[in-house]
């Protein structure tokens, strides 16, 4: 399974003629465990939250109706739901992290590069990107919302919004700073490549563009069509530099380690 | 362009990480201003002792390869760079001293090797 999982990843990376090593194979098989352990997360997460709506009506004289208008996705309720969702992410890179270490101390030859790496370079550039919109246009959003909003209903979504946009802020920047602090695990120079390239798929995978979900329910429910249109264009914009990010990192062809003429700082 | 340690070798840790760096800075593979990584980081990513990694730092800046700005960090230090120019300067005018004396070039070249086998034989250590 680890040589069928490492054989894909080197195709999707353009290396398609080169042979998979047990290092690759290992660290993969780590990520595949990190994120079989975050959807399970998610999944008890939403089965809890299910049931306890169910039990809670059968405690309470909740009706039918209302019981079901408990369930309906509504902004608080995918809110919460998104920060499991991430929390259960960062859970995730703790055990690749802690699988990471016991491969680590299997290597008998370790490399690293011999000078400073920015920490733009090790996230890469679509992290960048994904990051500025997903954060930076999600609070501009937010704040434009909340400044022409008319109805009350309509600012306290704008509220939230920026509420919930901080909280992924901060909870994408503990798992960032986990992806940028771990050691490099690499043997020979091109394992040393496949780190980063491996760094910048789990930089990505810290910033979800779950806000930009987030801020289409609020459009759904907000009041105003001027409103509708500032969250509705911010979710668009999010939604697509995301995919497009996750397409080119995932995509991007795996070479030896950065050239680092650029790195050399004066 | 990497930096190795194997656990196999019988060459101690930091001696490794110095050498490579030392070996890199002097091909110039690592050019004046180029910023070494941390010693913590270093460490981590060749999962040594931090020790290990500072006393390789430290070494190769007694030697003058690189140089600590604080907390800005350690960097390929110029001396290295200024000493080579140095050197070349010292070969220019050797070279026209023993053209001046009409000493074949062969010949030349066996007295540099004979003084620096001399000088060799005089380091410390």
């Amino acid at each position: 399974m680890g040589e069928a999982r490492a054989r894909q990843w080197l195709d999707r990376h353009g290396a398609t003629g080169r042979p998979t090593t047990p290092l690759l194979q290992a660290r993969l098989d780590a990520r595949h465990r990190s994120e079989t352990l975050s959807w399970l997360l998610m999944g008890a997460v939403l089965a809890a939250f299910v049931v306890a709506v169910f039990v809670v009506g059968e405690l309470s004289d909740v009706s039918g109706s209302e019981r079901a208008s408990l369930l309906e996705p509504g902004f608080l309720q995918i809110g919460i739901f998104y920060v499991v969702m991430a929390l259960a992410v960062i859970a995730g890179l703790w055990l690749q992290d802690r699988d990471e270490r016991r491969i680590a101390r299997t290597l008998t030859r370790r490399v690293a590069h011999p000078q400073a790496v920015r920490v733009s370079t090790v996230v890469g550039r679509w992290f960048i990107v994904t990051a500025t919109v997903t954060v930076g246009a999600g609070l501009l959003a937010g704040a434009v919302a909340a400044m022409i909003a008319t109805e009350p209903r309509d600012r306290e979504l704008a509220y939230a919004m920026l509420a919930a946009i901080g909280v992924f802020a901060l909870l994408g920047l503990a798992g960032l700073v986990r992806v940028v602090r771990r050691p490099a695990i690499a043997d020979d120079e091109q394992s040393l490549g496949d780190d980063l390239l491996l760094r910048r798929e789990d930089a990505l995978r810290v910033v979800p563009p779950y806000p930009a979900t987030l801020a289409a329910v609020a459009a759904v429910q907000s009041r105003s069509l001027t409103v509708l249109f500032v969250f509705l264009g911010y979710a668009l914009v999010a939604l697509i530099v995301s995919f497009l990010a996750s397409w080119a990192v995932s995509r991007a062809p795996a070479t030896r380690p950065v050239s680092f003429s650029s790195e050399a700082a004066a | 362009m990497i930096l190795t340690i194997s656990a196999d070798s019988p060459v101690p840790p930091y001696e490794q990480v110095r050498a490579q760096l030392a070996q890199q800075i002097i091909e110039r593979k690592l050019v004046v201003g180029t910023r070494l990584p941390t010693v913590r980081r270093l460490a981590a990513d060749l999962g040594l002792a931090t020790n290990t990694v500072a006393r390789a730092y430290r070494e190769l800046e007694e030697a003058g390869l690189v140089e600590t700005r604080g907390r800005a960090g350690t960097f390929v230090s110029a001396a290295g760079e200024r000493g080579r120019e140095r050197a070349r300067e010292a070969a220019r005018q050797y070279a026209q001293t023993v053209h001046s004396l009409g000493i074949e070039p062969e010949e030349a070249l066996r007295i540099v090797q004979a003084a620096l086998q001399a000088s060799d034989g005089h380091q410390p250590g």
